[in-house]
């Protein structure tokens, strides 16, 4: 059975029972769905990754389907093998004493991360685009790449603007965005301090709704061959109490639970059937 | 057009109608090619420089013509591009040098005391903690396989010259293991230039003369290995031909002007 490649961070991250934009293209389109994403890594480790699972093109096979989530390149990959480890929040799981203190790792990372400097990380998905379009020349089907925040959106359009990549669709627009917007915020004072996405309870940050838009975009993009935007106009909004999204003690990540289950319920009978029909 | 890319190694630091420059080996190629030789080296710098200096060319629609020779070395990833203006200043053996050296004006590039306090740390955390090799190899891998397409219309495929041992077992290994059209010798430069030496080495930073680290004899014969690449098995051999034991070590500090006759 032809495959669909998804490869990213928590933006593609894929869970059998929930409902995510990959699942619903996969069973759509009768393929087996095979995720490859790491949540909370950078762009330096999703492009290592992806030499380490395909070192040659022909590792995809031609009727293949290879969608990525271009996560931040503003994520250093700091630890060989912690590559989550991106500054926030991570430690306080992991065992450290072998690591310099937080501070030391966050002053590292925002020098890293200069203005100047984030810069040369065009350069890395620059690069990064041109090895993908070696990778597609013998694919049926483009590549797809979705931005995962604001600033590869940015990155990725400059990149991108001369439509030099014949086989790569990159769409315009964030999930970032397409995921905040879901959020009602009581106070938007709370905004900073409960989006850590530590407790969100999503599937790749987004609602079960929303998955089917993104999931019916991918697919006219790849088979209709329209564009590819990120247009928040297009995705529901204010679904959910962003404080009630991002509430650590009812929702911990990964593991099902009451929250989850409850979020889950609310979609489980959703027809995610996607429109086909050749235009 | 001959195009190079790289560090100290590709740097072309004499004017075309010296007699210093038309013995180096880009000359030496642009004679026998009968073209021009346009050089992005800079000595001291990153990789990251030696991509960005690629890409500002290539990186969109621009394409190579189909004779031009492009030659690109890759450096030692322990080089840090810090200073956006001083991209040459990439570890802190290269900062102390500058630092000792009054031309080099720090404080008019806008350097102060706390930038170079940072870069220290940076520098020192960057080694001590946060280097591995799998992260480095992966910006390598990348920047070499973004290579195939940008240069498939290349009657010569494009040569990769490493200039240190990880670098260039990482780009072998690439370009071995994935039959990639990119000539790659099988030995690196800087092994060439220490065997024209005999001798310890030195430490210090301020004893080298010699023009991308060869003596005139190996230019004439790296350039001799780049024109012979052999296009079907995309290798060039370094392992024989080059001249050893050139210059004694100990001399190297006195020698300075001979050395530099030696170019004329």
């Amino acid at each position: 059975m032809n495959k669909i490649y998804i490869i990213g961070d928590s933006y593609a991250v894929y869970h059998q029972y929930y409902i995510s934009f990959s699942k619903i293209l996969a069973e759509n389109l009768n393929r087996d769905l095979i995720c490859h994403a790491a949540s909370g890594t950078g762009g330096e480790y999703m492009i290592h990754r992806f030499f380490h699972l395909f070192p040659d093109p022909q590792d995809i096979d031609a009727d293949d389907l290879l969608i990525f989530t271009f996560t931040s390149l503003n994520r250093p990959w700091m630890f060989a093998n912690d590559p989550d480890n991106v500054t926030e929040n991570v430690l306080q799981n992991k065992k450290v004493s072998r690591l310099p203190q937080q501070n030391v790792i966050d002053w590292y990372a925002s020098m890293a991360n200069l203005d100047w400097r984030a810069k040369l990380h065009d350069q890395t998905y620059l690069n990064f685009l041109w090895t993908l379009e070696y990778y597609a020349d013998h694919l049926t089907h483009p590549i797809i790449i979705l931005p995962c925040f604001r600033i590869e959106d940015e990155r990725l359009q400059n990149i991108t603007n001369t439509n030099i990549f014949p086989h790569i669709i990159v769409a315009s627009g964030a999930l970032e965005t397409l995921s905040q917007q879901e959020l009602k915020y009581k106070n938007i004072e709370d905004y900073r301090h409960q989006l850590t996405f530590l407790g969100d309870a999503r599937m790749n940050h987004l609602f079960a709704p929303n998955h089917l838009v993104l999931a019916q975009k991918i697919y006219d993009a790849l088979f209709k061959k329209r564009r590819l935007v990120l247009d928040k106009k297009d995705f529901q909004s204010n679904l959910e109490l962003l404080e009630n999204v991002g509430k650590p003690e009812l929702c911990r990540t990964g593991m099902p639970n009451e929250y989850e289950n409850f979020m889950q319920s609310r979609w489980e009978h959703m027809d995610i059937t996607l429109d086909m029909e050749k235009t | 057009m001959i195009y190079l890319f790289g560090d100290s190694f590709a740097q072309c630091t004499y004017k075309e109608d010296t007699l210093l420059y038309q013995k180096t080996y880009p000359a030496i190629l642009a004679n026998h090619y009968k073209t021009k030789v346009k050089s992005y080296a800079k000595g001291g710098v990153a990789n990251s420089f030696i991509f960005k200096s690629f890409n500002d060319l290539f990186g969109e629609i621009k394409k190579f013509n189909d004779d031009d020779i492009v030659i690109i070395n890759i450096t030692a990833s322990s080089r840090i591009w810090f200073w956006e203006n001083s991209p040459e200043l990439t570890d802190t053996k290269k900062v102390q040098a500058a630092w000792k050296k009054e031309h080099l004006k720090f404080f008019d590039r806008g350097l102060n005391v706390r930038e170079l306090h940072n870069f220290y740390k940076f520098y020192q955390l960057f080694m001590s903690f946060f280097y591995f090799e799998e992260r480095e190899r992966t910006i390598i891998e990348n920047f070499i396989l973004s290579l195939i397409k940008r240069t498939d219309n290349l009657n010569k495929p494009p040569i990769i010259i490493p200039c240190f041992d990880d670098e260039w077992k990482w780009t072998k290994k690439i370009v071995k293991k994935k039959k990639l059209p990119i000539i790659v010798p099988n030995l690196h430069l800087d092994d060439i230039s220490r065997n024209e030496i005999k001798g310890t080495i030195p430490t210090t930073h301020n004893w080298e003369c010699r023009i991308n680290h060869l003596m005139p004899e190996n230019h004439i014969i790296l350039a001799d290995k780049i024109i012979n690449a052999d296009k079907n098995t995309n290798n060039i051999n370094f392992k024989s031909d080059f001249k050893k034991d050139l210059i004694e070590s100990k001399d190297l500090e006195t020698l300075r002007d001979k050395i530099r006759d030696a170019y004329e």
